[in-house]
């Protein structure tokens, strides 16, 4: 088989640090819900996101499994699970990468959801279910770059099931659901189109990114990537450590995070905050609490202190403000005020 | 071979001249010679280098470059044109229906781009392709393989597509040109003219400098702690290249990345090892000179440079020599790079005040524009048809449609089968008997896409009422586009005054890109009305091709006194106004022209008329009138 080309490695990426803390504390609590990059092309966005199934601890599948189940929750299983465990069958398993999916646009609602099998449709007329892309995506990511020009449909689509966790497929005469709990990474160029405000509020954080003016910052990220290009795997064997180092957070993260405390008062600092930057809904609330749990599990805090909350707030909260056209302040400088006028000064 | 003192001198086995008189006279190279290196490197590192972004005054001058790019690409190497509208099956993979039907099990077809894999795959047209044509492209293109997208048994997961991308930019001058993503993803955007390629370059040349490219720079590129020296004066070509690309403006990165590659290319064509100044200055000019979207700031002291410029050669105190030697190595390249980028950059930078940024005016115009008649959107019920064409076969129906048929079709296949039994084995059937399906049965989606509006806006900034006008015309296109957030609609921008009318902003549902159009807006000077009609014709032909329904809003009062050429003279300049307000009302679309003056003027009303607009007296403008009137011109 074909070797696939090696992903530049995440540790590799120089800079870019929102972007990254980010995306592992999706990691770290896929339940933030989603991450939304918005940013200039070749700033990273789409390295970033393929290199997390090298970088993720690799997961337990259920041998077999069309839809990537866990074997050690049950609650979460596919129908064909159940009724495997139902007949007394002992599912084995298998170590696979964190899928990372990527969504082209204008993919056809088939290619996402799924579809009627062709093969057996054709054979033997039959009617069955041949999964989508979402079925792969089940427990990892999906990609979206140019999220800002999905198409309408394909959007709510897509919110539908991240909400959920679940694909719920009722289509020419067959009728399936199966797990997809998924982070949804979208990434596009504001300048080309904005996206609509009730994707935006779905999404748990934000990154803004911008090419650094920097000129050894600029030189490197070329240096980097010239290496990486001549010499893939001798690159990504020196990198190896370092991402094995973030791997290694990650799992003791996620093993930490249940027994992590919230005080109250960050709590009612979170409620403030929110409060005074004008956010609709509990959305942004729950992010910026989930989003300062991960955070403090991944940098092996006993508790979360309101430190955490002024780190995160703004990947947390900038995408939910009410847009005002002629309003030219922009998101991020709103919330470092308002982060400075109620959380006080760092 | 490996010592950097080495590189300026070129070996005395490489005796051509061709590569030295290129890479030194890089600065008057033209255009064919360019393009000639271009292809040579294509043909070397083309996969790398993502391809190349070409414009020709006929279409005919591009093909000759694919030929040029071909004779110097191995041979056999497979080559192939982009149909305009290729389903995904075609490009990306998916079940060969044809072949599926007649052996009664699934097989797949790889696709166009796996077919491709290093080869050449040639867009005419690219400026009409879409953002999602062009994300499956990029994804591509990034990745170097198409996964396999039809479950068969056996089969592998990927393919290899490893493509080199010639696109062909046949845009209008003032049309959006070939979409960013996949700009950015070719190292060269080159202009051709008649001159025929002069062929400098064979085959066998490239053949020997792809044995030696992996070799060029190797030692200073892989480790570079090993060779400070050397890690040196190559971090000097690429600071060097960072540095510049900077002066002119070139945010990406990728293309910085690039340049380095095609450095490379030169010295592996010229038969060296390592990369020296004209082979850095040559790629500069290739690659980053046509991405330029400024100039770089006059030299004054205010030089944009890390360190204060200091008198050049003997300033050792601070430094060591070799980095000292090195600082002076960068004076020298960027001088002779900004030498070389002199003759490559883009047309019309060097004229104009450069404004708008040719990325920005790009990227502004592709949002939403992506309307592939009939191909998406909401099925609202099936024809008979061939799926190969676009459409999207809707199979239950297509099974429903061959039910009735299937004892009589099973008893002719029996027979013809039982005929030829003993001439060929058949392929393995299925237990119980399949479907017969016959290209008659195949039913395709009716699918039904509700179409965007675009707004065009034609505001008069002429005269001395301008300044008042433009604002509450700003202030309606902010309305406009706060209302459109939410929806598909795309808002364009026309201002004339002064010699002509001129387009602010092309249709675009982007904010940002709006914003920054309308802060730039000036005020004052005649009125070239022909002009900005001429303007909004060309505009609204262009919503119309990607699918858009258009509104246009004149805000004037017609008072035209400045001729298409540019001069004044009212009687002239009317006629010619109502010459193009026929061609407006030739359009049938929704026009609304706005009468600004004080009384209304029966030069608007003449107008209006001629353009078969509607027509609004509003001699007090303001921002929430102009918008009302314009929503209740779209109702």
């Amino acid at each position: 088989m074909l070797p696939l080309r090696l992903a530049f490695p995440f540790s590799a990426i120089v800079g870019q640090e929102e972007m990254k803390r980010a995306i592992l504390l999706t990691a770290v609590d896929p339940t933030i819900g989603g991450v939304l990059i918005l940013g200039h092309r070749g700033t990273a966005k789409s390295t970033a996101v393929r290199a997390l199934p090298a970088l993720l601890p690799p997961m337990n599948v259920v041998r077999g499994c069309r839809y990537g189940c866990d074997p050690d929750t049950e609650s979460r299983a596919c129908d064909d699970c159940r009724a495997r465990r139902a007949a007394g069958e002992k599912l084995r398993h298998d170590k696979h990468n964190v899928p990372v999916v990527d969504l082209p646009l204008g993919a056809t609602e088939d290619r996402v959801v799924g579809a009627l099998d062709l093969e057996r449709a054709l054979t033997r007329g039959e009617k069955a279910y041949e999964p989508g892309l979402l079925a792969r995506t089940n427990r990892g990511y999906l990609y979206v770059d140019e999220i800002n020009l999905l198409e309408d449909h394909l959007v709510d689509l897509l919110l539908d099931v991240a909400a959920t966790g679940e694909n719920v497929v009722e289509r020419e005469g067959i009728s399936v659901r199966h797990p997809a709990r998924f982070v949804l990474v979208g990434s596009g160029n504001p300048e080309e189109g904005d996206l609509r405000p009730q994707l935006l509020d779905r999404f748990g954080l934000s990154v803004e990114v911008t090419t650094t003016n920097d000129l050894d910052a600029r030189v490197e990220v070329i240096k980097r990537r010239d290496a990486f290009d001549r010499d893939p795997e001798g690159f990504t064997a020196k990198w190896a450590a370092a991402d094995l180092d973030t791997r290694k957070h990650v799992e003791r993260a996620r093993k930490k995070i249940d027994a992590l405390k919230v005080p109250d008062a960050v709590l009612r600092d979170a409620a403030r905050l929110c409060a005074a930057v004008g956010t609709d809904g509990v959305r942004g609330e729950l992010a910026l609490l989930r989003g300062a749990r991960a955070l403090a599990a991944y940098d092996g805090a006993r508790a979360v202190t309101v430190d955490h909350l002024r780190t995160i707030a703004p990947s947390a909260l900038r995408h939910r403000l009410r847009r005002n056209v002629l309003d030219d302040v922009g998101s991020s400088v709103r919330i470092e005020r308002a982060v400075a006028d109620v959380l006080g000064a760092a | 071979m490996t010592l950097r003192d080495s590189a300026s001198e070129r070996p005395a086995a490489v005796a051509s001249e061709r590569p030295t008189a290129v890479a030194t006279a890089v600065a008057t190279l033209n255009l064919a010679t360019r393009a000639e290196l271009a292809a040579a490197v294509l043909a070397l590192d083309g996969v790398a280098l993502g391809g190349a972004v070409l414009r020709a005054p006929r279409s005919d001058i591009a093909e000759t470059f694919v030929a040029r790019l071909r004779a110097l690409m191995p041979d056999g190497a497979p080559h192939r044109r982009l149909p305009f509208a290729i389903p995904d099956d075609r490009l990306l993979g998916g079940l060969d229906l044809a072949m599926t039907l007649a052996q009664g099990r699934p097989v797949a077809d790889h696709g166009l781009l796996a077919a491709l894999d290093g080869g050449l795959l040639v867009i005419p047209g690219a400026e009409r392709i879409g953002a999602s044509l062009a994300a499956r492209l990029t994804q591509v293109l990034d990745l170097g393989h198409v996964a396999q997208r039809v479950r068969v048994a056996d089969a592998p997961t990927h393919h290899a597509a490893r493509v080199t991308i010639v696109a062909i930019d046949e845009a209008e001058a003032d049309e959006d040109a070939v979409h960013g993503a996949i700009a950015d993803r070719c190292a060269f955007h080159l202009l051709l003219d008649v001159q025929p390629l002069p062929e400098l370059y064979s085959r066998a040349d490239i053949k020997a400098a792809a044995a030696l490219l992996p070799h060029v720079d190797a030692d200073t590129a892989s480790e570079p702690p090993a060779h400070p020296t050397a890690s040196r004066s190559t971090d000097a070509a690429l600071r060097t290249l960072v540095h510049t690309a900077e002066l002119y403006g070139i945010d990406s990165l990728r293309a910085v990345r690039a340049a380095l590659r095609v450095a490379r290319c030169c010295a592996a064509l010229d038969g060296r090892r390592s990369t020296n100044d004209s082979d850095v200055a040559t790629a500069a000019a290739l690659v980053l000179g046509p991405r330029a979207t400024r100039l770089p700031a006059p030299p004054p002291e205010t030089s944009a440079e890390p360190e204060p410029p200091p008198p050049p050669p003997d300033d050792a105190q601070n430094q060591d020599d070799s980095a000292e030697r090195d600082d002076q190595d960068v004076r020298e390249l960027e001088e002779r790079i900004i030498e070389a980028m002199a003759a490559a950059l883009p047309f019309g930078l060097t004229m104009d005040a450069p404004t708008r940024t040719p990325k920005a005016r790009r990227a502004a115009g592709r949002a939403g524009s992506d309307r592939s008649g009939g191909t998406r959107g909401r099925q609202v019920g099936t024809r008979r048809g061939d799926p190969r064409g676009g459409g999207r076969l809707d199979l239950v129906e297509t099974l429903r449609a061959a039910a009735p048929w299937q004892p009589l079709r099973r008893r002719s296949a029996g027979a013809t089968e039982a005929g030829s039994a003993s001439a060929k084995p058949i392929p393995a059937i299925p237990a119980r008997p399949r479907v017969l399906v016959r290209p008659d049965d195949f039913r395709i989606r009716r699918l039904f896409e509700p179409a965007g509006t675009t707004a065009i806006f034609v505001v008069d900034a002429s005269g001395s009422s301008a300044v008042n006008r433009m604002a509450e015309a700003k202030g309606a296109v902010e309305l406009l586009l706060a209302e459109s957030y939410a929806r598909r609609d795309e808002v364009a921008l026309i201002a004339f005054r002064g010699a002509k009318a001129e387009i602010l902003l092309p249709p675009t549902r982007a904010i940002a890109a709006a914003k920054r159009a309308l802060a730039a807006l000036p005020g004052g000077g005649g009125t070239p009305l022909a002009s900005a009609i001429d303007r909004a014709v060309e505009l609204t032909l262009r919503a119309r091709r990607e699918g858009n329904d258009t509104v246009v809003v004149f805000l004037t009062d017609a008072r035209a006194n400045v001729a298409r050429d540019g001069s004044g003279g009212r009687e002239q300049a009317m006629a010619e106004a109502l010459q193009s307000a026929r061609v407006m009302r030739g359009l049938e679309g929704q026009v609304l022209l706005i009468d600004t003056s004080p009384r209304p003027s029966p030069q608007a009303q003449e107008v209006a008329a001629a353009m078969g607009a509607r027509y609004v007296a509003l001699p007090r403008t303001d921002a929430r009138s102009i918008h009302a009137a314009v929503t209740a011109a779209r109702a």
